[in-house]
């Protein structure tokens, strides 16, 4: 294999295909980055953990010689940092499961492993199931992604689900206590529903995909994978078994007692409630009264806090806790001037914020023992 | 004729006998005594149906000759005492020469004997008061002694034994007393071929109140000891701050290898303790033992020499109070932080060049996207302030008291009142590493959490207030029927802790909403928990308060960040924060220590400076 290629390209690819590899295993092979050149096909950047797997194609760069090479994938990032960005004349060659990376002035050699074992690269399946701008798909995995469940056990709900049907994507991520959920129509969705769990860490990775905001992302289902196709970036992942919970009902129907606010006045007044308050002791009161939303809060050993924010609320008064956080954590993903609504129902029924692009979190309330 | 007449001897004895033998625990408290008392390093007890059938026991004392033997039953009978003045200063625990007598008229008593170095043995038995004649037996070196049909002759005491189960109990507690006195000499206690009470020579007392209280018991115990040489010698083994019980069983205090209900140990324990268990009736753990010329005090004041009067009662009330004030200001404080600030450099430069914490869970040191940092953060600038300060605390240092402390823990090394703690980083993702006044401090970050959060929530439960946090969906936990009987039976008691738990159908119960404190709520795990504390807690007895408390426990544990986790340093600082607003936070719930200091002088001694 002898290729030449410019840095900056070369390094992102190998950036992001490091970001796959495992970090540490005793498979060595997957600790790699391959490059597999072909004067037909070009240069192909690849990674795979086997839970992971991503290709990229470069649109840059030269193939002299066809040829496939394994190396390790801290190394050659670090060799291509240390050569420099900016340089348009690398030249790699590939032999007997090494790598040499030659400038004018500098030689390394990485030891790498037999190109053999490598995972076999992947193919888009067929069909997508959902196709639909790149920028929009991760604002969907951004809002959604940090409401996951953490704890042990229950282990579908640390992924999201991707529900497909002919004309939307729903995205919905839960921890049990709070519930987020992102729908986007689609023009040419599958016949019948479908419904998959996702890791987060192959989410966070689908969100560095793309560099180009107006790119469309295609979506697709297959033997217990999900593949994202963007651009020369394909990259699929291992589903998460299991099912979530009939959150459906969850959701609670619209209801009158609620306002409209700038979600970025709402986060402001949360913060300054929940400052007195301890990590431990986490809630926020929500006194719902005539046009006035007082939020206060108290923790014995630290002090109290009491916050008025004037929204338009005319409905009867309502008075219920909540975790501050569980709500900041919602509003720090959405667009600080956008006009978010927040309603409740009764005081040991879940309160909502709705952003009127589809977006829908559902958070349970706390109350105090008596 | 006058009515009124000199009772028989056997009768005297009877009712003499009431003094002393209550039950089968009080046969077995004399014998065990005159088996002590005889020198024996290893002392057997075999009881059938609670002692109320047989009592044997056997020890390899100095034995009794056949002289001996005919004496041994007669009432006032004894080797212990001369003359009156010997009264003054007793030194073995019995004295009256009245145990075998009354023994003896309430039951069948055989004692086989053979003393140290004859050639043979002798045997004399007492039916209810009948003595007969000494006669000669096979029989290993030291002494048996069997008791059978205890008050089978006296109705009006034998209908006051309780089951086989509760006589049983008294002589377990009888034992383990006798064990914790006497920690050199080995005690058996067999039950119908079941052994209950074992223990090894030589293993030390901290080591007997494992076997009899738990070991994790027995580790979290503070040591206490007076000065050697103190006219009244004090041991102690007693709970640190934060660990109590919601009785004073465990408060044990034995006089001269003596078990003594003392009022004078007891208040000054209590003394010692002041604002140290938590108020409402929490009680400390103590194992007192008083050691002192036997001249200071009399031994004679109650039938079952169960108390003392002493001499000079406030020298010892001093005594103990002093020495287990000491052990307990000594054990570790909290880690009480004056957050570390240099002026000048404004607080978030600071801290963001101090801390080298690992911002997310296993990323190698140094790998690309690790966060960078000086590897000694602070290290060459700050270390001269630093040793400025120490020079400066270290004249203040140890407190040359009347007292030697020793604790679990090595490096050992009492650090007083508040100072002030440089955070350096985490190691292990389980240990902070702080740099104090006069040395490096490790501090157990689950530990310490769990100890604030313990506190936080018995607080919370003692406003009645406590954070419930709804689920969106119901957790379905599936028990076992009996189970499901016993939630929904405790249901008052889970609604308190900040459990709602409602039915769900056969063999499941729904959990609606659990405690906001828990950091990773797992219904399910947390449940069956809760449910097996309130289980054992029950069997063993545990009121209302301590079954609470020992749930709460779980819960804190439940709750605090586990070792592994990588704290945001902001986490750390506010943990620290809230670790100074308590007063002990130097253990956990369990009594697990919170932190380890190496003063300078231990580091020094170990690099041979
Ligand atoms: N196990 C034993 N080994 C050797 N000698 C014993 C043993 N048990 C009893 N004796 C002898 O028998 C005597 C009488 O015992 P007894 O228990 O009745 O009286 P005591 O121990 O002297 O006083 P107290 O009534 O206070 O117990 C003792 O003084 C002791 O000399
Ligand atoms: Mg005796």
């Amino acid at each position: 294999m002898r290729l030449n290629v410019p840095t900056a390209p070369l390094l992102e690819a190998v950036g992001l295909a490091s970001a796959v590899a495992a970090s540490k295993s005793p498979k060595r092979i997957l600790e790699c980055v391959a490059l597999r050149a072909s004067r037909a096909d070009g240069i192909r950047v690849e990674a795979s953990d086997l839970d992971v797997t991503i290709a990229m194609r470069l649109d840059a760069g030269e193939v002299v010689e066809d040829g496939v090479v394994a190396v390790p994938a801290t190394r050659l990032v670090s060799v291509l940092r240390e050569v420099g960005e900016g340089r348009k004349d690398l030249t790699l060659v590939g032999q007997g499961g090494r790598l040499e990376v030659d400038t004018p002035d500098c030689q390394f050699r990485i030891h790498g492993e037999d190109p053999q074992e490598l995972h076999p690269s992947e193919a888009f399946p067929g069909a997508a199931a959902a196709t639909l701008p790149f920028s929009v798909l991760r604002s969907m995995i951004d809002r959604t992604q940090f409401a996951t469940a953490r704890e042990p056990g229950r282990f579908a709900l640390h992924g999201v689900q991707f529900r497909f049907t002919s004309k939307e994507l729903e995205v919905v991520a839960t921890d049990g206590r709070r519930l987020a959920k992102a729908v986007h129509p689609v023009a040419s969705g599958p016949a019948t529903e479908l419904k998959v769990i996702v890791g987060t860490k192959p989410l966070a990775l689908v969100s560095r995909l793309a560099a180009d905001p107006t790119a469309q992302v295609e979506v697709a289902v297959h033997d217990r994978r999900i593949y994202f196709r963007v651009g020369r970036c394909l990259l699929s992942s291992r589903l998460i078994d299991g099912a979530f919970p009939p959150y459906e009902q969850v959701i609670p129907q619209s209801s009158a007692k609620g306002f409209v606010a700038k979600a970025e006045r709402l986060a402001t007044a949360l913060r300054r409630a929940s400052l007195l308050t301890t990590r431990e002791m986490r809630s926020v009161t929500l006194d719902f009264g005539p046009n006035l939303l007082v939020l206060s809060s108290r923790a014995p050993d630290v002090g109290e806090a009491k916050v008025s924010l004037e929204v338009p609320y005319t409905e009867a008064p309502e008075k219920l806790g909540f975790n501050p956080d569980y709500l900041l954590d919602a509003l720090k993903v959405m667009d600080p001037q956008a006009d978010v609504r927040f309603e409740v129902t009764s005081a040991r029924s879940p309160g909502k914020l709705t952003a009127g692009d589809g977006y829908v979190y559902v958070v349970s309330p706390v109350s105090v023992t008596e | 004729m006058g009515r009124i007449r000199q009772l028989p001897p056997h009768v005297v004895n009877q009712i003499a006998a009431g003094e002393v033998v209550e039950r089968p625990a009080s046969v077995v408290k004399e014998l065990v005594e005159n088996a002590v008392d005889a020198g024996a390093t290893r002392v057997e007890v075999r009881l059938v149906e609670g002692g109320k059938a047989r009592i044997e026991v056997r020890d390899d004392g100095c034995g009794m000759d056949a002289d001996d033997l005919a004496a041994a039953f007669l009432p006032h009978a004894t080797s212990k005492l001369a003359d009156v003045g010997d009264l003054e200063h007793i030194a073995s625990l019995g004295f009256r020469g009245e145990a075998l007598a009354s023994i003896g008229s309430v039951a069948r008593a055989t004692i086989t004997s053979r003393p140290a170095g004859a050639d043979a043995g002798a045997v004399v038995e007492d039916r209810e008061g009948a003595v007969t004649c000494v006669r000669p037996a096979a029989a290993a070196p030291g002494t048996v002694i069997v008791v059978e049909g205890l008050f089978a002759g006296v109705p009006a005491r034998r209908k006051f034994l309780r089951s086989a189960a509760t006589e049983l109990g008294h002589a377990v507690e009888t034992m383990e007393r006798f064990a914790l006195a006497f920690p050199d000499v080995v005690f058996v206690l067999e039950h119908e071929g079941r052994t209950l009470v074992d223990t090894a020579a030589g293993e030390g007392r901290r080591a007997r109140i494992g076997r009899f209280h738990g070991d994790d018991l027995a580790r979290a115990l503070l040591e206490a000891r007076s000065a050697p040489g103190a006219a009244v010698e004090v041991e102690a083994w007693l709970s640190p701050p934060g660990l109590s019980r919601a009785d004073a069983r465990l408060q044990q205090v034995f006089v001269n290898g003596r078990f003594v209900r003392d009022r004078t140990s007891l208040h000054a324990l209590r003394e010692a303790y002041r604002d140290l268990v938590p108020p409402g009736d929490r009680q400390p753990i103590v194992f007192l033992f008083v050691t002192c010329d036997p001249a200071r005090v009399d031994v004679n004041v109650h039938p079952q020499k169960a108390e003392v009067r002493w001499r000079d009662a406030s020298a010892v009330h001093e005594s103990v109070r002093r020495t287990l004030r000491a052990a307990l200001e000594g054990a570790r404080p909290g880690v009480p932080v004056a957050p570390w600030e240099r002026p000048g450099v404004p607080r978030s430069t600071v801290e963001a060049a101090e801390w080298a914490f690992t911002q997310g869970a296993g990323l190698p040191v140094g790998a690309p996207s690790a966060p960078r940092g000086p590897a000694w953060p602070g290290g060459g600038d700050h270390l001269p302030d630093a040793t400025a300060d120490v020079a400066v605390s270290r004249a203040a240092s140890p407190a040359g008291g009347a007292s030697a402390v020793a604790s679990a823990g090595p490096g050992a090394t009492a650090v007083s009142g508040r100072e002030r703690l440089r955070p350096v980083g985490q190691v292990l993702g389980t240990y902070l590493v702080l740099e104090g006044e006069d040395g490096l401090v490790l501090v157990d970050q689950h530990a310490l959490h769990e100890r604030v959060l313990f506190d936080q929530i018995s607080d919370r439960l003692r406003d009645g207030a406590l954070e419930v946090q709804h689920l969106l969906v119901p957790a379905v936990v599936s028990l076992s029927r009996a189970e499901v009987a016993r939630v929904e039976e405790e249901r008052g008691t889970f609604e308190r802790l900040g459990w709602v738990v409602e039915p769900f159908g056969e063999g499941a119960v729904a959990v609606r909403a659990c405690p906001a404190v828990l950091r990773r709520p797992d219904p399910e795990g947390m449940l069956r928990e809760v449910l097996a504390v309130l289980d054992t807690g029950r069997r063993s007895g545990l009121d209302r308060a301590a079954l609470l408390s020992a749930v709460v426990d779980r819960m804190a544990c439940r709750g605090a960040v586990m070792a592994g986790d990588a704290l945001h340093p902001d986490e750390v600082l506010a943990l620290l924060a809230q670790a100074e607003a308590l007063n002990h936070a130097h253990s956990c719930p369990h009594g697990r220590p919170t932190r380890l200091v190496m003063s300078r002088r231990d580091l020094e001694r170990y690099f041979h400076r």
